[in-house]
Protein backbone atom coordinates (compact mmCIF):
# COMPACT_ATOMS: atom_id res chain seq x y z
CA UNK A 1 0.00 0.00 0.00
CA UNK A 2 2.83 2.60 0.85
CA UNK A 3 4.76 1.79 -2.20
CA UNK A 4 1.49 2.48 -5.00
CA UNK A 5 1.18 5.55 -2.99
CA UNK A 6 4.50 6.61 -3.32
CA UNK A 7 4.11 5.36 -7.29
CA UNK A 8 1.17 7.48 -7.08
CA UNK A 9 2.61 10.23 -5.56
CA UNK A 10 6.10 10.30 -7.97
CA UNK A 11 3.56 10.28 -11.15
CA UNK A 12 1.21 12.56 -9.83
CA UNK A 13 4.47 14.89 -9.24
CA UNK A 14 6.13 14.03 -12.98
CA UNK A 15 2.33 14.52 -14.57
CA UNK A 16 2.17 17.69 -12.86
CA UNK A 17 5.49 18.95 -13.80
CA UNK A 18 4.16 18.57 -17.92
CA UNK A 19 1.88 21.28 -17.32
CA UNK A 20 2.18 25.29 -16.52
CA UNK A 21 0.15 26.40 -13.78
CA UNK A 22 -2.17 27.93 -15.75
CA UNK A 23 -2.76 24.70 -18.29
CA UNK A 24 -3.59 22.96 -14.28
CA UNK A 25 -5.94 25.85 -13.58
CA UNK A 26 -7.75 25.63 -16.93
CA UNK A 27 -8.01 21.43 -16.36
CA UNK A 28 -9.47 21.77 -13.29
CA UNK A 29 -11.53 23.99 -13.89
CA UNK A 30 -13.03 22.18 -16.93
CA UNK A 31 -13.18 18.90 -14.67
CA UNK A 32 -15.38 20.44 -12.10
CA UNK A 33 -17.58 22.39 -14.88
CA UNK A 34 -18.52 18.86 -16.02
CA UNK A 35 -19.12 17.49 -12.75
CA UNK A 36 -21.20 20.13 -12.02
CA UNK A 37 -24.19 18.51 -14.15
CA UNK A 38 -23.18 14.64 -12.96
CA UNK A 39 -23.58 16.43 -9.49
CA UNK A 40 -26.49 17.58 -10.37
CA UNK A 41 -28.14 14.86 -11.72
CA UNK A 42 -27.26 12.09 -9.48
CA UNK A 43 -29.20 12.77 -6.63
CA UNK A 44 -32.12 12.24 -8.92
CA UNK A 45 -30.76 8.57 -9.28
CA UNK A 46 -33.50 7.75 -6.08
CA UNK A 47 -36.08 9.62 -7.23
CA UNK A 48 -35.80 7.74 -10.57
CA UNK A 49 -35.54 4.21 -8.67
CA UNK A 50 -39.06 5.56 -6.64
CA UNK A 51 -40.98 5.73 -9.74
CA UNK A 52 -39.91 2.94 -11.50
CA UNK A 53 -40.99 1.00 -8.28
CA UNK A 54 -44.39 2.98 -8.51
CA UNK A 55 -44.79 2.11 -11.91
CA UNK A 56 -44.23 -1.59 -11.16
CA UNK A 57 -46.91 -1.72 -8.78
CA UNK A 58 -49.20 -0.23 -10.95
CA UNK A 59 -48.25 -2.61 -13.87
CA UNK A 60 -48.85 -5.21 -11.52
CA UNK A 61 -52.41 -4.11 -10.96
CA UNK A 62 -54.80 -6.63 -12.65
CA UNK A 63 -57.38 -3.76 -13.65
CA UNK A 64 -54.45 -1.88 -15.40
CA UNK A 65 -55.34 -2.27 -19.56
CA UNK A 66 -52.99 -3.42 -21.95
CA UNK A 67 -52.69 -0.29 -23.30
CA UNK A 68 -51.65 1.20 -19.94
CA UNK A 69 -49.17 -1.44 -19.27
CA UNK A 70 -47.66 -0.99 -22.60
CA UNK A 71 -47.22 2.68 -21.56
CA UNK A 72 -45.89 1.80 -18.33
CA UNK A 73 -43.47 -0.32 -20.10
CA UNK A 74 -41.88 2.94 -22.28
CA UNK A 75 -41.68 4.72 -19.42
CA UNK A 76 -39.93 2.15 -17.38
CA UNK A 77 -37.43 1.48 -20.46
CA UNK A 78 -37.02 5.58 -20.20
CA UNK A 79 -36.24 5.64 -16.79
CA UNK A 80 -33.30 2.49 -16.88
CA UNK A 81 -32.04 4.54 -20.03
CA UNK A 82 -31.35 6.75 -17.88
CA UNK A 83 -30.17 5.13 -15.40
CA UNK A 84 -27.69 3.22 -17.59
CA UNK A 85 -26.74 6.17 -19.34
CA UNK A 86 -25.35 7.96 -15.83
CA UNK A 87 -23.63 4.32 -14.42
CA UNK A 88 -21.97 4.08 -18.08
CA UNK A 89 -20.39 7.67 -18.19
CA UNK A 90 -19.26 7.52 -14.79
CA UNK A 91 -17.54 4.08 -15.64
CA UNK A 92 -15.92 4.91 -19.08
CA UNK A 93 -14.98 8.50 -17.01
CA UNK A 94 -11.09 9.00 -17.36
CA UNK A 95 -9.68 10.53 -14.06
CA UNK A 96 -6.99 13.64 -13.67
CA UNK A 97 -4.41 12.08 -12.40
CA UNK A 98 -4.69 9.03 -15.48
CA UNK A 99 -5.09 11.84 -18.03
CA UNK A 100 -2.32 14.17 -17.11
CA UNK A 101 -0.02 11.56 -17.06
CA UNK A 102 -1.04 10.11 -20.17
CA UNK A 103 -2.01 12.60 -22.55
CA UNK A 104 -0.92 16.72 -23.53
CA UNK A 105 -2.93 19.82 -21.96
CA UNK A 106 -4.94 20.39 -25.19
CA UNK A 107 -6.27 16.65 -25.80
CA UNK A 108 -7.23 16.74 -21.91
CA UNK A 109 -9.04 19.81 -22.23
CA UNK A 110 -10.71 18.37 -25.86
CA UNK A 111 -11.42 15.03 -23.45
CA UNK A 112 -13.51 17.44 -20.83
CA UNK A 113 -15.24 19.39 -23.61
CA UNK A 114 -16.61 16.31 -25.01
CA UNK A 115 -17.36 14.60 -21.87
CA UNK A 116 -19.21 17.57 -20.87
CA UNK A 117 -21.60 17.18 -23.79
CA UNK A 118 -22.21 13.55 -23.18
CA UNK A 119 -23.17 13.81 -19.12
CA UNK A 120 -25.09 16.86 -20.06
CA UNK A 121 -27.56 14.39 -22.23
CA UNK A 122 -27.46 12.26 -19.27
CA UNK A 123 -28.53 14.81 -17.22
CA UNK A 124 -31.64 16.01 -20.16
CA UNK A 125 -32.01 12.04 -20.16
CA UNK A 126 -33.01 11.95 -16.52
CA UNK A 127 -34.48 14.93 -16.21
CA UNK A 128 -37.17 14.05 -19.36
CA UNK A 129 -37.00 10.53 -17.93
CA UNK A 130 -38.55 11.52 -14.25
CA UNK A 131 -40.98 14.04 -15.95
CA UNK A 132 -42.51 11.62 -18.13
CA UNK A 133 -42.36 8.42 -15.55
CA UNK A 134 -44.25 10.92 -12.78
CA UNK A 135 -46.87 12.12 -15.45
CA UNK A 136 -47.65 9.15 -16.21
CA UNK A 137 -48.00 8.02 -12.46
CA UNK A 138 -49.95 10.98 -11.67
CA UNK A 139 -52.30 9.93 -14.63
CA UNK A 140 -52.86 6.45 -13.00
CA UNK A 141 -52.51 6.78 -9.65
CA UNK A 142 -53.31 10.48 -8.96
CA UNK A 143 -51.12 13.32 -7.67
CA UNK A 144 -50.30 11.97 -4.51
CA UNK A 145 -49.05 8.83 -5.34
CA UNK A 146 -45.79 10.15 -7.42
CA UNK A 147 -44.71 12.53 -4.89
CA UNK B 1 9.56 25.33 36.04
CA UNK B 2 9.68 21.34 35.04
CA UNK B 3 7.25 20.68 37.54
CA UNK B 4 4.91 22.86 36.10
CA UNK B 5 5.51 21.95 32.28
CA UNK B 6 4.87 18.09 33.37
CA UNK B 7 1.73 19.35 35.29
CA UNK B 8 0.43 21.61 32.32
CA UNK B 9 1.22 18.63 30.05
CA UNK B 10 -0.70 16.40 32.40
CA UNK B 11 -3.90 19.06 32.86
CA UNK B 12 -4.18 19.37 28.60
CA UNK B 13 -4.10 15.48 28.47
CA UNK B 14 -6.55 15.28 30.78
CA UNK B 15 -8.81 17.90 29.41
CA UNK B 16 -8.72 16.39 26.15
CA UNK B 17 -9.87 12.97 28.03
CA UNK B 18 -12.81 14.69 29.66
CA UNK B 19 -14.07 16.18 26.85
CA UNK B 20 -14.63 12.92 24.83
CA UNK B 21 -17.90 11.56 25.50
CA UNK B 22 -18.12 8.58 27.15
CA UNK B 23 -20.86 5.65 27.82
CA UNK B 24 -23.20 3.87 25.73
CA UNK B 25 -23.67 5.17 22.43
CA UNK B 26 -27.49 6.61 21.46
CA UNK B 27 -29.68 4.03 19.86
CA UNK B 28 -31.03 5.78 16.19
CA UNK B 29 -34.64 5.29 15.06
CA UNK B 30 -37.62 4.85 16.34
CA UNK B 31 -38.34 3.17 19.64
CA UNK B 32 -41.40 1.52 20.89
CA UNK B 33 -42.18 0.40 24.42
CA UNK B 34 -43.26 -2.80 25.19
CA UNK B 35 -46.63 -3.09 26.29
CA UNK B 36 -46.04 -6.10 28.56
CA UNK B 37 -43.40 -5.41 30.12
CA UNK B 38 -42.63 -1.42 29.43
CA UNK B 39 -39.02 -2.30 27.65
CA UNK B 40 -37.93 -0.16 25.31
CA UNK B 41 -37.89 -1.48 21.71
CA UNK B 42 -35.31 0.18 19.52
CA UNK B 43 -35.36 -0.24 15.86
CA UNK B 44 -33.61 -3.35 14.11
CA UNK B 45 -31.97 -3.30 10.50
CA UNK B 46 -34.23 -5.77 8.77
CA UNK B 47 -33.37 -9.12 7.64
CA UNK B 48 -31.97 -9.17 4.37
CA UNK B 49 -29.64 -11.92 1.95
CA UNK B 50 -26.85 -11.36 -0.25
CA UNK B 51 -24.11 -12.89 -1.74
CA UNK B 52 -20.56 -11.32 -1.62
CA UNK B 53 -17.16 -11.36 -4.01
CA UNK B 54 -16.95 -15.21 -3.17
CA UNK B 55 -20.16 -15.92 -4.18
CA UNK B 56 -20.74 -16.79 -0.82
CA UNK B 57 -24.52 -15.25 0.81
CA UNK B 58 -24.44 -12.68 3.77
CA UNK B 59 -27.09 -12.36 5.62
CA UNK B 60 -28.17 -11.21 8.94
CA UNK B 61 -26.43 -14.56 10.45
CA UNK B 62 -23.30 -13.55 9.38
CA UNK B 63 -22.89 -10.76 12.01
CA UNK B 64 -23.84 -12.71 15.06
CA UNK B 65 -22.38 -11.47 17.98
CA UNK B 66 -20.22 -9.36 16.36
CA UNK B 67 -20.48 -5.26 15.20
CA UNK B 68 -19.83 -4.22 11.69
CA UNK B 69 -19.51 -1.09 9.68
CA UNK B 70 -22.12 -0.74 6.69
CA UNK B 71 -21.64 1.58 3.80
CA UNK B 72 -23.47 1.83 -0.14
CA UNK B 73 -21.14 2.31 -2.66
CA UNK B 74 -20.70 1.07 -6.66
CA UNK B 75 -17.41 0.24 -8.25
CA UNK B 76 -17.11 2.49 -11.33
CA UNK B 77 -18.14 5.56 -8.96
CA UNK B 78 -15.58 8.47 -9.74
CA UNK B 79 -16.47 11.10 -6.75
CA UNK B 80 -18.38 10.17 -3.82
CA UNK B 81 -17.06 5.99 -2.91
CA UNK B 82 -13.34 6.58 -3.98
CA UNK B 83 -13.47 9.48 -0.64
CA UNK B 84 -15.84 7.00 1.19
CA UNK B 85 -13.56 4.02 1.07
CA UNK B 86 -10.28 5.55 1.46
CA UNK B 87 -12.35 6.21 5.12
CA UNK B 88 -13.29 2.64 5.10
CA UNK B 89 -9.89 1.41 4.23
CA UNK B 90 -8.37 3.56 7.76
CA UNK B 91 -11.26 1.60 9.78
CA UNK B 92 -10.40 -1.53 8.40
CA UNK B 93 -6.46 -0.79 8.45
CA UNK B 94 -7.31 0.69 12.40
CA UNK B 95 -9.14 -2.97 13.26
CA UNK B 96 -7.70 -5.35 11.55
CA UNK B 97 -7.08 -7.82 14.27
CA UNK B 98 -10.10 -7.01 16.10
CA UNK B 99 -12.43 -10.46 15.37
CA UNK B 100 -15.42 -8.68 16.85
CA UNK B 101 -16.01 -5.98 13.69
CA UNK B 102 -16.91 -6.89 10.39
CA UNK B 103 -17.43 -4.39 7.32
CA UNK B 104 -20.33 -4.84 4.52
CA UNK B 105 -20.17 -2.74 1.51
CA UNK B 106 -23.34 -2.83 -0.99
CA UNK B 107 -22.93 -1.93 -4.54
CA UNK B 108 -26.01 0.00 -5.44
CA UNK B 109 -25.16 -1.22 -9.60
CA UNK B 110 -26.01 -4.51 -9.56
CA UNK B 111 -25.98 -4.87 -13.06
CA UNK B 112 -22.53 -4.02 -13.35
CA UNK B 113 -20.77 -4.73 -9.88
CA UNK B 114 -21.14 -8.40 -10.56
CA UNK B 115 -19.83 -10.95 -8.34
CA UNK B 116 -16.54 -11.37 -10.32
CA UNK B 117 -16.22 -7.24 -10.36
CA UNK B 118 -16.78 -6.95 -6.87
CA UNK B 119 -13.94 -9.39 -6.20
CA UNK B 120 -11.20 -7.61 -8.08
CA UNK B 121 -12.36 -4.59 -6.34
CA UNK B 122 -11.85 -5.92 -3.24
CA UNK B 123 -8.15 -7.40 -4.43
CA UNK B 124 -7.42 -3.91 -5.74
CA UNK B 125 -8.27 -2.30 -2.70
CA UNK B 126 -6.47 -5.23 -1.08
CA UNK B 127 -8.28 -6.67 1.52
CA UNK B 128 -9.33 -9.74 -0.29
CA UNK B 129 -7.32 -11.41 2.21
CA UNK B 130 -9.13 -14.69 2.76
CA UNK B 131 -10.99 -13.85 6.59
CA UNK B 132 -14.35 -12.57 4.67
CA UNK B 133 -14.06 -9.55 7.77
CA UNK B 134 -14.62 -7.03 4.70
CA UNK B 135 -17.90 -8.55 2.66
CA UNK B 136 -18.44 -6.99 -0.73
CA UNK B 137 -21.80 -7.76 -1.15
CA UNK B 138 -24.80 -7.66 -4.56
CA UNK B 139 -28.44 -8.87 -4.56
CA UNK B 140 -31.61 -7.79 -6.15
CA UNK B 141 -32.19 -4.50 -6.47
CA UNK B 142 -35.29 -3.63 -4.43
CA UNK B 143 -34.18 -5.85 -1.58
CA UNK B 144 -30.48 -3.49 -1.36
CA UNK B 145 -33.10 -0.54 -2.05
CA UNK B 146 -35.42 -1.08 0.77
CA UNK B 147 -32.28 -1.81 3.32
CA UNK B 148 -30.48 1.30 2.09
CA UNK B 149 -33.74 3.17 3.29
CA UNK B 150 -33.82 1.58 6.76
CA UNK B 151 -30.33 2.40 7.07
CA UNK B 152 -30.33 5.94 5.57
CA UNK B 153 -33.64 6.79 7.22
CA UNK B 154 -32.98 5.46 10.75
CA UNK B 155 -29.93 6.96 10.55
CA UNK B 156 -31.52 10.38 9.91
CA UNK B 157 -34.99 9.68 11.71
CA UNK B 158 -36.43 10.63 9.08
CA UNK B 159 -38.87 7.98 7.23
CA UNK B 160 -38.14 10.20 3.92
CA UNK B 161 -34.58 10.51 4.40
CA UNK B 162 -33.19 9.32 0.89
CA UNK B 163 -31.46 6.12 0.63
CA UNK B 164 -28.42 4.84 -0.04
CA UNK B 165 -29.08 5.10 -3.82
CA UNK B 166 -28.92 8.60 -3.59
CA UNK B 167 -25.18 8.31 -3.10
CA UNK B 168 -25.31 9.88 0.42
CA UNK B 169 -21.62 8.55 1.45
CA UNK B 170 -22.85 7.44 5.01
CA UNK B 171 -20.71 5.09 6.92
CA UNK B 172 -22.95 3.49 9.59
CA UNK B 173 -22.39 1.12 12.92
CA UNK B 174 -23.95 -1.24 13.89
CA UNK B 175 -24.08 -3.37 16.97
CA UNK B 176 -24.45 -6.95 17.85
CA UNK B 177 -28.51 -6.73 17.98
CA UNK B 178 -28.90 -5.12 14.78
CA UNK B 179 -29.51 -1.57 15.69
CA UNK B 180 -27.82 1.32 14.45
CA UNK B 181 -25.27 3.24 16.74
CA UNK B 182 -23.59 5.56 15.44
CA UNK B 183 -22.83 7.18 11.85
CA UNK B 184 -20.72 9.73 9.81
CA UNK B 185 -20.42 11.23 6.50
CA UNK B 186 -17.78 8.91 5.08
CA UNK B 187 -16.53 12.05 2.62
CA UNK B 188 -15.52 13.87 5.90
CA UNK B 189 -11.90 12.68 6.53
CA UNK B 190 -11.90 15.19 9.72
CA UNK B 191 -14.89 13.28 11.11
CA UNK B 192 -13.55 9.46 11.05
CA UNK B 193 -11.26 9.91 14.06
CA UNK B 194 -14.89 10.79 16.22
CA UNK B 195 -16.45 7.61 14.10
CA UNK B 196 -13.55 5.31 15.52
CA UNK B 197 -14.26 6.60 18.79
CA UNK B 198 -17.78 5.46 18.84
CA UNK B 199 -16.45 2.03 17.49
CA UNK B 200 -13.93 2.00 20.47
CA UNK B 201 -16.85 2.66 22.65
CA UNK B 202 -19.12 0.02 21.42
CA UNK B 203 -16.70 -2.53 21.45
CA UNK B 204 -16.07 -1.83 25.54
CA UNK B 205 -19.96 -2.06 25.43
CA UNK B 206 -19.90 -5.57 24.64
CA UNK B 207 -16.90 -6.33 27.37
Amino acid sequence: MQRMLILFLALAVVACGKFSKDELGQQDQAFATMMEAHDRAMPRMGEMEEISRGLRAAMADSLATDSTKTTIMAALAQLEKANDGMMIWMGELQLLDKLRAEKEHAAIMDYFKSEDARIRVVENDIETSISAGKALLNAINGPEEAQ
Amino acid sequence: MKIFIRFSWLFIALSACSSQPTGPLPYYGLHETDPNTGDTLYHQIRDFSFVDQDSAVVNNATFNGKIYISDFFFTSCPTICPRVKKNMLRIYERYRQEDRLMLLSHTIDVKRDTVGRLKRYAQDLGVDDGTGRWRFVTGSKDELYDISYDYISTALENPDAPGGFDHSGYILLIDANRHLRSFVNGTKDEDIDGFMRDIDRLLEEME
